[in-house]
């Protein structure tokens, strides 16, 4: 239903963009007796877009939806980067393939909205089938951190080769994000973003002994642990020191909570 | 007869489209021959034989030296395959709401603070299509429990595999669960209980004079009849349990010394979080504890990352008695991820075995029906899984078949019908090219 708000925002930039050529025709002169058009900073956008001057990434459930911003898509001459979420994507595999997006999806998350009912975890698996690069996100603070369980799911559920699974989330989000020539996998001349895992990289078994970004060491294992009990005996002898002051009869203060809070895509109207 | 065989499968055709239809009684021997049991008290066979009679567990033994008659049974050759009780899961909205954001579609929080008597059992949808998203990973027994309110209500234990409420009970209103008063503290993550710290002292005495109440109700005789009060009842004579849903250290100890002021014996604590920090004073105590979804962040910035995924090794040192469940954001749908859980507490130092405890025997005994779930063992119910490989870790969690009581489950849903109908359509094109 929403194909009109597009189709609006993209005629009104294509027409924006008309003015704005003629007006730059103009010479010195008939500038002068003319009205120069208003500058637009949305416009100026969506110009950008359909110059091919900048990605889209277009958060996206329904295969209707996909469809439908493709077309726009197509008929206004620019390529959608990446649809995010894109729980039907495997609806309407081949359109997006001849359209030429990459998908980036939820690997097994379904129920939550009505609108993702027919949300399936072998959704990966077959948009990568039909040779779309597709990668998987994660949209949650905890879940992030536990992404190689994630792309297993690819390959219990779509029966995706391993390979396949684990290049979406490294090769495949790289490529979505054009850094693929400097990360994303391990070749010759590219970054040293590395990890060093216990055993198989995709199994709730493993546990990450080591990690390097551009080839400086990140996190150990074997180090964060000595740091943990450095970290606590610190700690400890700070609360002693502040128990004895007290004792001593020296001034206390009241203990100051800090609030924390994972911020999530709707929480626009937090306050600080 | 082939007239009969094409109408029988235009029939089941039909039934899987609308809802997996709950397997008929176990009328013939089964036999599973070969399969690595995990017998889910800590034991395994590594060639086993299992006979399924009755829709009880007949024979569990080593089939390396034994001949078997298979004439007249329905044989299975699971060699190489992994066999394990059905897992358990405890503190489950499963079936009292489909989608999170359609409120039409939840019915598991009733208006009120005090509400022992509603009873989630009522709500439970036996036809959710979530539920057969969960049994296909696995899960075969739930906890169905009510949410909200500083007593939500009672709660029932259940197969997945029914037609309607009555016929999925497996242990009716087993426990009275309560959201016990505590203090925030710097919880990062969004809760659904309750926001007790402007009210925290006063909610404290309501709940207490609550039970103080319901006690002298259940002493006393020819009152008016106050159903909040009856359903109280088994609680003191120990017929339900009383499950404390508590976070932090604070809540866990007042919680306890409560129920022990009571004289209660027949008490869990459920999410217990910060359960870690006072194992010792669980074992002690003797307290079971149904652990909160370890698949969380710390919920103190100074805590280890790793917190929650050790916090099981941990309780499994000291001695505590606790299961896994998966309560938090998306638990529903997430809930076949249970077994996976499980298996990131192997990599945070519990053994393969003891992780499969924590989903089957323990989740059994702290529910109460350990004399007849949880384990492989003869006599008990012949509520089982085979997986194709280890049904801890994701990639070779591939379930391929699955029993209650004998009876031998669909193992079929809405979300593999949809990949089976698209796979085909994939396949049509790559052909055309």
């Amino acid at each position: 239903m929403l194909r009109q708000v597009y189709y609006d925002a993209f005629i009104r930039a294509k027409e924006y963009d008309k003015d704005w050529v003629a007006w730059r025709k103009l010479s010195a002169s008939q500038k002068k007796e003319g009205k120069m058009p208003r500058k637009d900073l949305d416009l100026d956008c969506l110009l950008e877009i359909l110059k091919d001057e900048r990605e889209i990434t277009c958060h996206s459930y329904r295969q209707s939806e996909i469809n439908m911003l493709m077309q726009v898509a197509d008929s206004m001459g620019f390529t959608l980067n990446t649809f995010t979420h894109i729980l039907e994507g495997y609806k309407v595999a081949e359109k997006i393939k001849a359209h030429g997006a990459g998908a980036s999806t939820f690997s097994d998350w379904w129920a939550y909205k009505y609108e993702v009912n027919d949300a399936i975890p072998h959704n990966g698996a077959l948009l990568n089938d039909m040779g779309i690069v597709t990668a998987f996100n994660s949209d949650d603070a905890e879940m992030a951190r536990r992404l190689n369980q994630e792309a297993a799911k690819a390959v219990k559920y779509g029966g995706a080769s391993e390979e396949d699974a684990w290049k979406f989330i490294t090769l495949n989000p790289a490529k979505l994000l054009h850094i693929e020539d400097k990360t994303g996998s391990l070749k010759k001349g590219k970054d040293a973003d590395l990890v060093l895992w216990s055993g198989h990289p995709m199994s709730v078994y493993s546990v990450v002994e080591q990690t390097y970004v551009d080839g400086r060491l990140y996190y150990s294992l074997s180090l964060d642990r000595e740091n943990r009990l450095r970290n606590a005996k610190e700690r400890n002898r700070l609360t002693q020191k502040m128990l004895s002051e007290k004792k001593a009869g020296k001034k206390t203060q009241k203990i100051k909570k800090e609030r924390s809070f994972i911020f999530h895509c709707d929480d626009e109207s937090y306050s600080f | 007869m082939k007239n009969l065989t094409l109408i029988n499968i235009c029939l089941s055709f039909f039934a899987l489209a609308v809802a997996q239809t709950p397997a008929p009684d176990q009328n013939k021997r089964i036999l599973l021959y070969g399969g690595i049991a995990h017998l889910g008290n800590g034991e395994v066979i590594e060639n086993s034989l299992i006979i399924l009679e009755g829709g009880k567990i007949l024979t569990i033994e080593d089939a390396s030296n034994i001949r078997i008659d298979i004439s007249d049974a329905e044989y299975h050759d699971v060699i190489g395959k992994h066999v394990y009780p059905g897992f358990i899961l405890p503190n489950t909205t499963l079936g009292l709401a489909d989608i999170d954001a359609v409120r039409a579609t939840k019915d598991f929080d009733e208006v009120g603070e005090f509400n022992p008597h509603i009873r989630s059992i009522i709500a439970y949808n036996t036809d959710s299509p979530v539920i057969p998203t969960v049994r296909t990973n696995g899960v075969l027994i739930g906890q169905i429990t009510p949410r909200g309110g500083m007593v939500s209500g009672t709660s029932s234990l259940v197969e997945f595999d029914a037609w309607n409420y009555e016929d999925a009970l497996y242990k009716e209103d087993d426990a009275i669960h309560v959201n016990w008063p505590e203090k925030r503290i710097s919880f990062v993550e969004h809760d659904h209980k309750k926001n007790h710290d402007d009210e925290y002292e006063k909610d404290l005495s309501e709940i207490k004079s609550f039970f103080n109440r319901a006690k002298s109700y259940v002493k006393s005789s020819g009152k008016k009849t106050d159903l909040a009060l009856e359903a109280m009842k088994g609680v003191f004579t120990g017929s339900k349990q009383l499950f404390f849903h508590v976070r932090t250290v604070k809540g866990i100890k007042s919680a306890v010394l409560f129920a022990k002021k009571l004289n209660l014996d027949n008490f869990v604590l459920v999410g217990a979080d910060d359960a870690w920090r006072v194992a010792d004073f669980l074992a002690e105590n003797e307290v079971p504890v149904v652990l909160n979804r370890i698949h969380r962040l710390p919920m103190r910035k100074n805590e280890d990352v790793d917190v929650a995924y050790k916090t099981p090794k941990i309780l499994q040192d000291a001695g505590v008695l606790f299961c896994l469940d998966y309560e938090g954001d998306m638990e529903r749908m997430g809930a076949r991820n249970l077994p996976f859980t499980a298996g990131t507490s192997v990599a945070y130092g519990l053994s393969k075995e003891e992780a499969l405890m924590s989903i089957t025997l323990n989740a059994a005994k702290i529910l109460k029906v350990d004399n007849s779930l949880g384990s492989l063992e003869e006599g008990k119910d012949a509520t089982l899984i085979v997986s194709e490989g280890d049904a801890l870790d994701v990639m070779s969690n591939n379930i391929s078949l699955a029993f209650i009581r004998g009876k031998k489950l669909e193992l079929n849903n809405h979300q593999i019908d949809l990949f089976n109908k698209y796979k085909k359509r994939h396949k049509e094109f790559s052909e055309e090219e």
